[in-house]
């Protein structure tokens, strides 16, 4: 017993320290499938409580590019109404382009406001968005993430999507009640079902580090014909990006001897340093969606 | 006692908050060269009494650790490295005991110790604590040249702040 003792007080310490740090791998290893850790990441109550107080003070110094950034996607978004479309026999009054449509006079014009009418009672809607601020980010490590202000309180569930004004941020990985903690596309494990635009070639978005501006697009075959200057957008696969969402622009296109895919470096078109503001991507399908490739996978 | 305990537990809470709201948003390098951390929590080891309990110690590291990688979304990561720069401490105090011996009493700091010993101090513990740091993000050693990179370029930054911090406050104890 005595000698028990008087080996624990000489090895004792190395023996704890080994023990932490045993625990601290494990962690480490662990942290992908475990449902607990929302205890263990920013999105739990104190944390998400912490940073989201400070964000607000911080928030100010980052307020006029935020709004750069959100003013440029409402002109994109503006050029996409009806009224900036030039029809010849179509008036922009809503009145006179309803009795028109229930006149059942169309134009090659009035296709786009007719269509944005039916959505009211035609169309269904797949793809819904929660706003949600970024309360805290980061761009310079290896698997990099984001903390947003919304949780299971207002719908936020694992596996979203969440995009920026400019494009694709993350996807969402743990969720409290009022905060979730995001997979950063400047992740190790990310990876974006991505296609190149009007080409039709489609691969695997992942980030290999360290610059915070490119993203890696992989499994793209060789006889593939891409060019720097081609634009990447979401591919309809996932089902957790709405397709077609701008992505970025290919910046350049390499071989390596030996490998049967091409090497190509994509230029994002968000800028990860300053996304302030996002949506999180509902998919009211997403049930259904992967019902279909669970008897997919079944039959095979 | 209790007066030292109360010290250390708001170095803790301070280096705490600091790191995870302020730090943890700078990142100073440019966009193709991303290498710079700012790691100033280590600071916390560093300034332990000196005749705190290995056992103490250790296991304060590894909960700063823990409350930082919370923050940081990255369980584990900043625990081991803190377990190890708490671990290592003690091996660096057993090199670096002056002639006379250390007065236990107190802890370790630049106004007890002077400039020279304990800017060689915090320099060992902190490369060291950098190193493991950017070894368990990469968790492989294929990238080593990257991670001793992102080590010393991240080691002269944050030396500058732990440096810094002592010259503005220079803690007694």
């Amino acid at each position: 017993m005595r000698n028990l003792l008087e080996f624990l007080a000489r090895f004792g310490g190395f023996f704890l320290f080994l023990i932490l740090e045993a625990l601290s791998f494990f962690l480490i290893v662990r942290f992908d499938d475990d449902k607990n850790r929302i205890f263990l990441s920013s999105s739990n109550a104190v944390a998400g409580y912490m940073l989201k107080k400070y964000d607000a003070v911080a928030d100010y110094f980052s307020l006029p590019g935020e709004l750069d950034q959100l003013q440029e996607e409402n002109k994109r978004l503006r050029e996409q109404l009806a009224e900036s479309y030039y029809a010849p026999d179509y008036d922009v009054d809503t009145v006179s382009l309803t009795v028109r449509t229930q006149d059942s006079i169309y134009s090659k014009g009035v296709v786009v406001r007719d269509t944005l009418q039916k959505q009211d009672s035609m169309a269904t809607q797949i793809y819904a968005y929660v706003e949600a601020n970024v309360i805290s980010n980061s761009i310079n490590r290896r698997n990099n993430t984001l903390t947003i202000d919304r949780g299971t309180s207002q719908g936020i569930a694992p596996r979203m999507g969440v995009i920026g004004p400019q494009g694709i941020a993350g996807i969402v990985k743990t969720v409290s009640k009022h905060y979730a903690s995001v997979v950063s596309v400047l992740h190790s494990d990310i990876s974006v079902s991505a296609t190149v635009k009007h080409k039709g070639y489609f691969g695997a978005l992942v980030w290999n580090g360290p610059d915070p501006r490119y993203m890696q697009l992989e499994a793209i075959p060789k006889h593939a014909e891409i060019a720097a200057g081609d634009t990447i957008v979401t591919s309809s696969f996932s089902g957790v990006f709405p397709a077609g969402l701008l992505i970025g622009i290919v910046e350049s296109v390499t071989q390596n001897p030996g490998d049967n895919f091409h090497n190509i470096k994509v230029a994002l078109a968000s800028d990860m340093s300053r996304t302030g503001r996002v949506y999180v991507v509902q998919n009211k399908w997403l049930e259904e969606y992967k019902q279909v490739q669970k008897q997919e996978e079944d039959r095979k | 006692m209790s007066g030292l305990v109360i010290t250390n537990g708001i170095r803790f809470l301070i280096l705490l908050i600091v790191q995870v709201l302020v730090l943890k948003r700078l990142s100073p390098g440019i966009e193709s060269f991303n290498y710079i951390h700012i790691l100033l929590y280590p600071l916390f080891i560093l300034l332990l009494p000196l005749r705190t309990p290995q056992a103490l110690t250790l296991g304060l590291s590894f909960m700063l650790g823990l409350m930082v990688d919370v923050f940081y979304d990255s369980p584990g990561v900043h625990a081991a490295a803190s377990v190890f720069t708490g671990y290592l401490r003690g091996l660096v105090l057993g090199y670096m005991e002056p002639r006379g011996g250390y007065n236990v009493n107190f802890s370790p700091t630049k106004e007890r110790m002077g400039f020279r010993w304990f800017a060689g101090y915090a320099a060992v513990l902190m490369a060291g604590h950098l190193f493991f740091y950017f070894s368990m993000e990469a968790f492989t050693f294929a990238y080593f040249a990257d991670t001793l990179l992102k080590t010393l370029f991240s080691f002269v930054v944050s030396m500058g702040f732990v440096l810094a911090v002592m010259f503005v406050f220079n803690p007694e104890s």
